[in-house]
This record gives structure tokens, sequence and C-alpha cells, in this order.
């Protein structure tokens, strides 16, 4: 261990890659400036990252901050704009009391005169010898003009009690380059020549040189190698040995690279460079040599690169090698003469990409694995199948803690239970008893034990529900977790099924009981609808299954209730929004399709709203259209790689779906195969898809990984339960239709199903006909029943403040109301606000107007003179319909930016009978902005003379109010950065169809 | 007794609607789906049996609506599909490929315009046929143009380019022509590349970006932002012409209307041109074109309604209605379009145009040219950068 520490010294740095640029190589101090820090600079060859100098930086020792500036212009831009780091060496003497311990970047635009850019801290850590100090360089200062010239700003700072205090001791810097992200390399020192111990295991392989440890010229670290040659052999010679570790290492590149400084003394400067190989685990012998790659040798600081390749390449990493380094001079007749001065070695390297790319992990995947992938893709698709469950059953039978039957929520060692895992665990073992992998004793007793811990109080719980999350061990609650009734559902639907299956056994009766101690009368809330859960630390969750996913589930088993049945009404509670021809859940994640449909055989029935299997089916066809339309978009996704579903994903957990903004590339394995009884063709090629093009990578121990996302070249390699319970049983339904059977062969379902509404019926439609109709019209309804009220008042003051609006009511335009359009995202409710709070208000002379937008992020990139299509930013609209009331009268539509980049309110008319600025088509109109702790608020008055009508109580037009929303954070002027739009009334194109608006009805 | 009465009437109609009466579904967008019903009458009228149901979709629903109606194998016999949405939408294998039907019809290819036709041929199928074309021409302010030296819009390239820099020199913030610069405008883009001889792909499926003709394309397109002879800003285009502060911009025949109906204070102050001559004078042509789904239980009804539009007569009929311009050339013969000195010039214009390849991932390579373009014209990266950028996108949206 300790040997690794000493031999792999490893300094993440990003050194010559095609992609880097020099933007500075500190060979020279002109150009240098110290922006009045009082430093002075010094070019200096004492230690040199690279090239052949370096910059000595001497502090004034009395400035707060060291700074060192210089101008960047020309050819350098065009390689700044496709980078995303900066990098900067820095070398910190051993003896240093003072030096850096942060560093800032900053840049400003010295075009034209002068412009703050952007500054960034870096957060490199500093320590004695060579540092790497990275900045990753901001959005603004990646947005530059490559016909620009800017200024960059170094600040050396150091810290003492949370105080800057002056640097006082010279360091030096060195190699500033940028570079893209993706190219980042690491050095990986073979031999760092840092350490006595280190060096005293060199020879000279008997040309008399002699070794020493020196601090006087350092390429890395501390200390470097000085040789010295006794001026008489023609070659002088290190030997280093090759051993442990270093082995694997030294082919890890395609070169070995090595740092040389020769002395300004020098008469005979080595020029030649060889490194050859010798085995000497038992005897010696030759292994090959390779001379230096062409390239000029100098004085001072010189990389010498030697490329590796065949049997230097494939080294046995048990084996022991020795490395031979040789140098030699020439005389002026091109005759090898012997060196005589001393010259200095320093850290011999190779270069790792710091990240695998995809070909390389599927290259290294385990050879195994890529056999098992290679074979299952030989077999037929009822033998693929059978062994893709049967891997798949191993994670209940081995994630399961066999003494209580609890089962890890996903494959890591410190994973609580997850009793929904549980619940699929129940599931999967009568498909393993089926096809025997395991015996009926062995399957009944983990079933048996399993149930006994929860009916006999081993698990927490409250009134028959189980914490979503416990202790594998101890069955006490993990964390601060919920009460989860839908994952009792899953637990106990698992456990009904056991139960059928293994009928007049202890187990059915075991079941029987679970069930019947749920209450789902306490769960239910005022509005009859199912709460999410419930903690002990806050009682009821705000959520509640309100709308239709996966709690429809959870509702079937409630209603079925022996002992505290919800009633059947609230089945009808459930909203139920339509997709033109299917019931859709927003998200459409699959998996909300997915899990009442792998208990509950809803083949050829239907409720008056859906047959809810021809549903899962359609949206699952929508999943796999989605991810073929946007295959140019994403690597991930092509016409066989698809399943956008809750899963992993590269920054963690996520509710993926077939929505926009809802995906990033990943796909979960477990969508497309669990949608095998829907869609088996789809979901078959699906399977032999995934296998055939990341098998290494999307197979493991326990069959697919969870997720997977080629664009962000990310690989799980964990594995989940309810996933692979989702997996299991949906093949196992497709197979035989076993869970299906046994479930549907429970009289209380049975008793829910009939309760509810459900009649045989075979279709070929998802959403009922009467029920898509029935919701368009509520739909339509809902626009032309929308009525506002504008009160009668004496006077509104248009200042952009509500003083004056006290009193009245006011209307919500809220995260649900959507426009459906293409390129417009939905509001994501859990990582935004965006709602707005309007008011109405009606004199002899004005119609006024105001909104309260909540909105987290106000995006302001509109110049004053731009007064054109405001919707590309955050901003508001006013729809007036007056034709409603005066036949003759105009649309008027008022676009209002709440600030320009000055921060003042601009208005436009747009797209209405008499459009452009409000300054030229509606001079007379007020409008007043300001903004408040959560958002903005837009105050207008207009004038009833451009409406075309005389107010009155009693009068109706034509009204809605939309919000248009953007949180691109560096919005470029002028820029379209809209993502988001709601509207009153929410409907498509609703800009376009007066007809459709609401109503604002002027009362007293 | 009553009851009874009504129950027969309900089942003697359900019997002739089911006995007699087939039903053809449409789905239409924007204007066209407000004004079909006109033609779907005279439809019907020759044709008795038929009941022609035509469903309204808002442009911006319709992608979704299709794709849901796919999902849901809910489809209608019949529909007007853009000729961008072709490729995406034919590749998943809902559109009936027609060969049989023309076989046997007086429809052929000839009928049509060569860029029009190409927007309806996919791996060498035939998945539509052409309904109305819309074509890019230069639009620009006669009387401004005189005030500076010129009775004629300008032909080349150079002259556009000339033209312009007299046109800017007006004074503070007068510009000469409008471009766009800012979301999707491969669309707008390639005429450009085309009129340099520029080209996406070559006949081996080569990436041809970063040939010199292309980045020509891109310098003389983003020239004119960097010397501020094109406004940057939310620039209302109709405005800005009327006012004069822009008195050039490319666009389709829908603008001539909107200039007619918006801007009465500049009649007879303007007119259109065709494209500007480098190598070509090519243009963009797109427009829609008609489509049956491979689940309709009536293709051969819907091929004659689709025969129905496509004869001249209906073709000149369609234009009288919303104005769309006829993608049979026959109908161009027509006094109506031949004796109208604006709309002549679409026509002179269509001899020369292109539709981008019609490949699925058409829409992707838009969006990069548009990504990249923009880089040149905010000077992020030069015309040659932008290109090889370009290049690597491409390759890696066809990966």
């Amino acid at each position: 261990m300790r040997k690794s520490l000493l031999f792999l010294c490893v300094i993440l740095l990003a050194v010559f890659c095609t992609a880097a640029a020099v933007i500075n190589d500190m060979e020279k101090t002109e150009g240098l400036s110290n922006d009045n820090t009082g430093a002075a600079f010094e070019i200096t060859d004492e230690f040199v990252f690279s090239g052949q100098h370096s910059v000595k930086v001497i502090p004034s020792g009395k400035a707060d901050e060291t700074k060192l500036a210089f101008q960047i212009t020309g050819k350098v831009l065009e390689q700044w704009v496709e980078s995303n780091i900066l990098e900067i060496a820095v070398f910190i003497p051993e003896d240093a009391e003072t030096f850096p311990t942060k560093y800032f970047l900053g840049m400003a635009d010295i075009t034209e005169g002068w412009k703050w850019v952007d500054g960034v801290f870096s957060e490199s850590k500093s320590k004695k010898g060579w540092n790497s100090v990275t900045f990753k360089l901001s959005q603004k200062m990646k947005d530059i003009s490559i016909v620009g010239k800017y200024m960059l700003y170094f600040a050396f700072i150091e810290f003492k009690d949370g105080k800057k205090i002056p640097i006082k001791d010279v360091f030096y810097v060195d190699h500033f380059i940028v570079f893209p992200k993706e190219e980042e390399k690491e050095r990986i020192y073979i031999f760092p020549m840092e350490t006595k111990a280190e060096i005293s295991k060199y020879t000279n392989d008997n040309t008399g040189a002699t070794f020493s440890l020196s601090d006087e010229y350092v390429s890395q670290g501390l200390h470097s190698l000085k040789v010295t040659p006794n001026g008489k052999a023609l070659e002088t010679k290190v030997a280093l040995p090759l051993e442990g570790e270093n082995v694997a290492n030294w082919s890890i590149g395609n070169k070995v690279i090595m740092r040389v400084y020769i002395p300004e003394y020098t008469e005979v400067i080595p020029t030649m460079y060889f490194i050859g190989m010798a085995d000497v685990t038992e005897k010696w012998s030759w292994v090959g040599g390779v001379f230096a790659d062409k390239g000029e040798v100098t004085k001072g600081w010189n990389t010498v690169e030697f490329s590796i390749a065949g049997t230097m390449k494939d080294l046995d990493p048990d084996r022991k090698y020795m490395v031979y380094i040789a140098f030699a001079g020439f005389d002026t007749k091109n005759k090898k003469i012997p060196l005589t001065s001393p010259f200095y070695v320093d850290g011999i390297y190779v270069e790792k990409v710091r990240v695998l790319s995809m070909e390389e992990k599927m290259k290294m995947a385990a050879p195994e694995i890529k056999e098992e992938v290679k074979k299952m893709l030989e077999m037929g698709d009822e033998e693929l199948l059978d062994y893709i469950q049967r891997k798949t059953f191993e994670y209940f039978w081995n994630e399961a803690n066999p003494a209580n039957g609890l089962v890890r929520d996903r494959s890591r060692p410190d994973a609580a239970c997850s009793i929904a895992a549980v619940g699929f665990a129940l599931g999967a073992i009568p498909v393993a008893i089926e096809r025997g992998w395991i015996s009926y004793d062995e399957g009944y007793e983990r079933v048996l034990t399993t149930l006994k811990t929860f009916v006999n109080g081993q698990v927490e719980g409250k009134n028959g529900f189980f914490y979503h999350f416990v202790d594998m061990d101890t069955g006490k609650r993990a964390g601060n977790c919920e009460l989860s009734s839908i994952d009792t559902t899953l637990l106990v639907v698992g456990a009904l099924f056991a139960g059928e299956y293994f009928k007049g056994t202890e187990v059915e009766k075991l079941a029987d009981t679970l069930y019947r101690n749920v209450n789902w009368q306490w769960m239910l809330a005022d509005d009859s609808t199912l709460y999410m859960g419930w903690k002990p630390e806050a009682g009821f969750l705000n959520a509640k299954w309100s709308s239709f996913n996966e709690g429809i589930l959870a509702y079937i088993l409630a209603i079925g209730s022996p002992t505290y049945p919800i009633p059947a009404e609230s089945w009808d509670k459930i909203v139920r929004p339509v997709h033109d021809n299917y019931i859709s859940c927003p998200t459409e994640s699959l998996f909300v399709y997915q899990y009442p449909n792998v208990w509950i055989d809803f083949r050829n029935k239907e409720d008056k709203y859906a047959n809810y299997f021809n549903n899962a089916k359609v949206a699952t066809r929508y999943n796999y259209l989605f991810c073929v339309v946007n295959r140019f978009k994403y690597e991930t996704y092509d016409l066989d790689i698809w399943g956008l579903s809750a899963s992993d994903g590269p920054a963690g957990y996520k509710h993926y779906g077939a929505s926009t903004g809802n995906h990033d590339g990943t796909v979960a394995p477990y969508a497309p195969i669990s949608s095998i009884v829907f869609t088996p063709d789809l979901s078959m090629k699906a399977i032999r898809e995934m296998l055939k093009k990341y098998g290494p990578l999307v197979w493991g121990k326990y069959g697919f990984v969870s997720a997977f996302n080629v664009d962000a070249n990310w690989f799980s390699t964990e594995f989940i339960g309810i996933d692979e319970g989702d997996i299991i049983l949906m093949i196992e339904n497709y197979r035989s239709g076993l869970i299906w059977k046994k479930v549907m062969q429970n009289r209380y379902i049975q008793k829910a199903m009939r309760a509810v509404g459900f009649v045989e019926k075979t279709s070929d439609y998802a959403a009922t006909p009467w029920y898509i109709e029935e919701y368009k019209k509520k739909l339509s309804a809902a626009s032309t029943e929308k009525i506002a009220l504008a009160r009668k008042v004496e006077k509104i003051k248009v200042d952009g403040k509500l003083d004056d609006w006290k009193g009245i009511q006011y209307n919500v335009v809220d995260e649900s109301m959507n426009v459906p359009s293409a390129g417009i995202k939905k509001v994501n409710r859990r990582t935004q606000i965006l709602h707005s709070h309007f008011y109405a208000a009606w004199n002899d002379e004005y119609l006024y107007l105001a909104a309260r937008v909540y909105d987290e992020y106000i995006v302001v990139n509109i110049k004053p003179d731009d007064l054109a299509a405001f919707y590309r930013t955050d901003s508001i609209e006013f729809y007036l319909d007056p034709s409603r009331e005066n036949p003759k009268a105009g649309i008027f539509k008022l676009a209002v930016l709440p600030f320009d980049t000055e921060g003042n309110p601009q208005a436009v008319r747009h797209e209405d009978a008499n459009p452009g600025p409000i300054s030229e088509v509606a001079p007379d109109v007020k409008i007043a902005s300001s903004r408040t702790e959560n958002g903005y608020i837009v105050e207008v008055a207009i004038p009833f003379k451009y409406l075309g009508i005389m107010p009155k109580p009693g009068l109706k037009i034509g009204f809605c109010h939309t919000i248009h929303n953007s949180n691109v954070r560096n919005a470029k002027i002028g820029a379209y950065v809209r993502e988001n739009m709601l509207s009153w009334v929410p409907l498509p194109d609703i800009w376009a169809y007066p007809e459709k608006w609401g109503t604002l009805e002027f009362a007293k | 007794m009553r009851r009874i009465s009504i129950v027969i009437t309900l089942i003697l109609m359900i019997a002739t609607l089911s006995l007699s009466v087939k039903t053809l579904r449409i789905w239409a967008m924007g204007e066209e789906a407000k004004n079909l019903h006109i033609m779907a009458e005279k439809f019907m009228k020759e044709n008795p049996d038929v009941e022609v149901k035509i469903q309204a979709i808002p442009w911006s629903a319709a992608y979704d609506k299709i794709l849901t109606g796919i999902a849901g194998m809910q489809l209608p016999d019949l529909i007007q599909m853009g000729t961008t949405w072709m490729a995406p939408f034919g590749a998943m294998g809902v559109f009936e490929e027609l060969t049989p039907y023309i076989k046997k019809s007086f429809i052929n290819k000839d009928m049509f315009f060569e860029g029009s036709w190409q927007t309806v041929t996919m791996d060498g199928g035939i998945y539509g046929i052409p309904w109305y074309v819309d074509v890019r021409v230069m639009y620009y302010r006669k009387d401004i143009l005189e005030s500076i030296g010129y009775d004629h819009a300008p032909q080349t390239w150079n002259e556009l380019y000339e033209v312009a820099k007299k046109l800017a020199k007006r004074g503070e913030k007068m510009y000469a022509l409008s471009l766009l610069y800012t979301g999707v405008f491969g669309n707008e883009f390639m005429p450009f590349a085309w009129q340099a001889g520029g080209r996406i792909f070559d006949e081996n499926g080569n990436i041809r970006v970063t040939d010199p003709e292309f980045v020509e394309a891109i310098r003389y397109y983003a020239r004119f932002f960097w010397e501020k002879l094109a406004p940057v800003g939310g620039a209302n285009v109709l405005q800005d012409f009327a006012a004069g502060v822009v008195p050039i911009f490319f666009s389709g025949p829908w603008m001539v209307s909107l200039i007619e109906k918006q801007t009465p204070q500049i009649a007879g102050k303007w007119s259109v041109a065709l494209m500007p001559k480098n190598k070509k004078r090519t243009s963009f042509v797109g427009g829609c074109n008609w489509v049956i789904f491979n689940t309709s239980k009536h293709k051969e009804l819907a091929w004659k309604f689709i025969e129905f539009m496509t004869k001249p007569e209906n073709q000149l009929e369609w234009y009288k209605i919303v104005a769309a311009l006829p993608a049979v050339k026959k109908a161009w013969e027509y006094p109506e379009l031949a004796n109208n000195p604006i709309i002549k010039v679409f026509g002179e214009q269509l001899k020369d145009a292109k539709s981008p390849p019609n490949i699925p991932a058409w829409e992707e390579i838009a969006n990069a040219i548009s990504r990249r373009v923009e880089e040149a014209i905010y000077r992020k990266r030069t015309p040659e950068k932008a290109a090889e950028m370009l290049k690597k996108d491409i390759e890696k949206i066809m990966r």
C-alpha cells in the first residue's frame, strides 16, 4: 500500500491534449501586469512545469491580493470559446510561509473601453510543490466575441483566521492553458523522483553515473533527480525498477513522458534518449527498446516523449521489469561522445484520459459478462425471457434478509428495505417456484416468514399501513420517511397474490389479515381521495392520490377492503386528463401505467372512463414514439432504444417521462421490458437492441441495471427492487398470465372491480369515446364558464403597487394551466414557481388590470427599443375581445414586459386590430411595474376609447390572461428564451381564438 | 308509441348511412382547416355517397396530435402534412405508399414543381401528393431603392451587398435587410447555401458543410450583421418595412396579403423579386402535401379526394379561397396567376427552388445550422470554425 503511495503519485493535470490551447506560456514577462498590487515578475528556470521557463512572482508583501494580469486577443480566442476550463500551474516553495490558498480569475472586455465580464474562484487547493489550479469558465466568460480584446486577472490570495493577509513569499506560475472538459487528462507519475528511498533503487547499469535528490530544478513535486555522468561512458544510463501497480500504469497510454533539465553551462547536451526494458522476474530477459520521438533538446527544460507499443506495452502485471534510460551526446561529426556535466530528470509519467469513453468501458467490461450477453443474443425469445426472469429473481432471493423476508430497496449494502420491493418479492417467489428455480417448500417458507414479519408487528407502521422504508434487520422506520399508502398497497397486493397462490395455507390467512388490518378510511381525506401518506411529525401529507396514476391500484384495494372500505365514489374523484385519445399522467412516466397492470388483469374490461390495458398500451407507444422523434437530439434514444420512466440518472433519481423538459437521454431498461404485455414486438426488440448495443454495460448480476444514459456516458451499476419486480412479473404475465389469473381470483378484488363499474368488453380504444367527449365538454365549458369580475372603482393609481386593489377579489392562473404547444414545457411544480393573481376593475374612463406574478427567477433581456414579441421572455399578456358587446370593436391584445434592460415596463399591442408600440397605437394606456419579493407586479389602465365600448354594469367582454416565462440565466439580449406559457384558458393556440377566451364581466 | 317510432327512424338512418354513405375523415390545420369545407362540399356534390368530415387542428398542437394519433392508432384517412414533417412521421411507417395509385391515375410527377415533388419522395417511395407550395422571394421597397439610385431589385449577391451598404448609410438606426438570426432558421439560411453552390450532403452521403461554398454562405449571411446592415433585436418585419427602416426582407407568399391588409400606407411602393444570384438564385420551397394513413379503411376514397384537389381547376379555386400557391404547374397558366405581376414572381422562383434533405433528422440539422450560423453572426466563431462545428454536429446527429 505504501509503495503505491510512493510510486503512484497522481497529479490531476490537463496537459497536452489536442484541444488544449496555451493562452500564456510564461516564457517571458512582457505583457504581464500586477494590476497595482506591487508584485514583480521575473523569468526563471528554477521551477518549470512546461516549456523552458516559468514566471517567478515576487509579491509586494503589502497588498491583500497579489495579482497577475495579461491581455488575450486574436487566434487564442477561437480556442477560448471552445473551452470550459482554464488551468495554471503554481509552484509553492517548500520553505514558503505565506502562499496563495485561494485563486480568483476575473475577466474584462477591453475591446472598446473597459467592461467587466465575470469572475470565478477556483476550487483547487494548495500544497507545497507544483499545483494545478483550475478555473471553470462561466457562461459569460465564454460568451465573447472572437474579434474582441480581453484582460484576464489572476488574484492570488492567502487567508488567516478568515481574513485576507498579504503574501510575502515568492511563488512560481507556469503553463496557462484552456481546454474543454471532455479532453481532461491526468498524469500518472511512474517515477516521481521525490524521495531518497525512491532514487536509492536506481542503478547506473555500469555507466558510472551518480544520482542525487535535488531541489534546484523541479518540474513536479518538490524534487528531481540530478544525474551526474562520469565523463567517460559513451552512454549515461539510469535503470529504474518497474513493478507492482506501476506495471499496469505503464501501459495506460501510448506514450511515456519524461522531463529533462539541461543547465546553461552544459557543454555536451544529451540529445539521444533511449528506453529499454527487460523482464527481471526470474532471470533477465530483454523486452524491447525505443528511441525518443523526434524533437529538439535544448538548454533548459525539455519534454521527451517515448512511443510505447508492442512488447513494451503488453506487460504482465504480475511480473517485474527494469526500465533503462540511456542518454548520449554527439560531437559535430555526429559521433557519440561522453556526457560531462550533470543534468536533471523529473517525473517520468504516462497520461490517462480521466473519463473512460463508452467504447473503452465496453472494452474493459468483465469477459464473463460479455460472454453471457453473447449467449443471450443467441437465444430464442422464450429462452431469453426465461433467462432474464431468472437473473432478475436472484435479486429477490439474495438481496433479502432470510430471517424476516425484508428486501432491499436497491442493491447497495447499506440500502434500507422498501416495503414495495417486498410486495414484488411476494409476487416473484411463486414465479420462481413455477419455473423450478427454487422448490415449493423454499418459496413457501420465505413467503411465510415475510408475512409473519409484517402481521406480527415486527415492521413499524400504523393502522395497518407501513413506513415506505424500514431497517433490513429491525423493521424500524428508516430516516424520517412517510407511512406510505401506495407502498403499503404494493405490499398488500403482493401478499394477496401469494395468498391466492398458496390457497388454503397459513400464507393465505396471513395475507388476509395483512389486508384486513389496513385502515383505508383513516387515510381518506375530506374530499374522498386517499392521502399519499402520513408522518408522525406532520400528520397527513399534503399530496393526495387525486389524479390518474399508479394510485388507482390503491383505490381498488381500498374500495375492496372487507374491514375498512372507502366508498366506491372515490373512484370518480380521480381526475383523469385526456391526452387526445388516452388518459394520461402528464409526466408520462411509464411505471405509472404499468404498476396497476402488473396485478390487475384489465384486459377486455372497462369502466366508464377507459380500458386501462389499452390505455397503458397507447401510453407505451407514445413513450416509444417520443423517444423515436427525439432520437436525433439524444444519442441514447434510437428506433429500438426507448423507455422513459422514473429511474436513476446521471443527476440522481428522477421521475423521467415522455414529456418536454422531463427527460435527458436516460433510459430505464425496466420501462420497455415491463411493457411487454402491451407492446410485445417493440419490447422484444428493445431487449435485444440494449443487449446488442450496450450489453456488458447494462447487464449485470441481477439482470438489467437500473438505467443508462449514453449522452452522459453514464451507466448505472445498481439494481432497484421495484424495477426488478416490474420486469419479472410483467414477463410472467406475458408468458403465462400467472399474476393476473391469481389476483383476479381474489374475491375482494372482484368486489372492488364490480363496485367501481368495470364490465367485460372488448374494444380497440383506450379512453372510452363517451369519456373523451365528456372531457372535451368539461374543457370547453371551463373556458366559456370562466368569468372574472371587474369591480367599479373611483380611481386606481397605476404605480405598480397593489394598495388600491384592497378588497377586490383576484383570479388565479396557476402552474397547472399550461398551454399545450410544441416547444413549450409544462411548468415543473417540483422545481418552479409560476402563477399569477390577477385583478380587474373599471370606472367610466379606464379598464384597470393588474397581475401579481409569482416567479422564482425573472429574466431581463429586452432592450428598451426592442418592442416586439415580448413572449420571447418573462412577460404577461391581457387579451380583450370587446366585439362580444360591439361587433365593430376590434380585438385588443396587450403584451407587457415588466422590465426592460433599463428596468422600465414596456407594452405593445400584438397581433390584434391595431398592433404596434403603445406609444404609437394607444398612447394613453398607462402601465407600471414593480419587483416583489417573489416575482413582479404589472398594473395597467386602458382607456375605453381604445376598446370601442362604453362601460356599464353587466357588460361582458372576452378576456384572457397569459404568463410567459423563462428561467434561462445569462439569457442573451433579445434572445428567444421562453420555456413556459400559462393561460387562464389553457387551450392550444389560445391567442388566436377569441371565441375560446373567458369572460370579463363588469360588476357594480 | 312515439319512442318506438324514434327508434325505428334511428335504425333506418343508421342503416342508410352504413349502406350507402362512406365517411372520409380528414385532419387539416390553420387557414386550410377553416376553408377546406368549401372544397369538401363540392367533392360531396360530385360524390353523393361520400361524407367528408374535416377536423381542424391548431398548428401548435398538430405535431403532438399526430403523434398521439399514431400511438393510439386513432388516425384519419387523409391528412394535410407540412413538407418538413413528411420525413419524421414518414419514418414511423404510417404513410401509405402511393405508387400503385399513381399508376392508374392522371397524377404524375411531371405535373409538379421539382422541389415540391422532392418533399413527397422518401427512400424511393412516394408518400404524398403536393397540395400547395410556398416559396421564399425577396420583398423590397421600390421607392426607397429608387431614392438611392436603383430602379430594380438587387439581382446578385454583390449587388445586394452594395445596395445594403448604401441603404444602411441613410441614417442612424437605418438598416438594409432583415434576416433571421435566432431561433430555428435553417430553412431561411439554406437558400444562401444553395445559391453559393453549397450543400449539406453530396450524392454519397458525405457531409459537405465545410466546403468553401457553404462557408462562403455563412460569411455572406453573417456579414450583414457584422456590418450592421441587418438589425439585431426583435424587429417587427412588417412595421419596419412600412416605416422604411428595413426595406428588404425574404419571405413566403403569405406576406403579400399581410402587407396589403396591415400596411396599406405603402401600397404601390413595394414589390417582390427573385432571390439574389450567386452561382444560382435558388430559394426554399415548402408547403403542404396530402398523405393517406395506411391504417385507413377508405384508401381509394382518400385517393379520389387527392385527385379532386389536384385537378388544375380545383387548384385554382383553392388559390382563390386562401391564396395558397398551386403545386400543380398547369394551374399557373390561368390568367388569375399568370397576369398577376406579384404572383408571377413566385411562379418564376418555383422553377429554381429546393427543399432540404427529406430525412427525419432534418429538424435537428436545421437546429444545428441555426446554432452555428448564429455563432458566426455573434462572432463567437469564424465562419470556417462554425462550419467545422456544424460538420461535427451533423456527424453526431447522423451517427
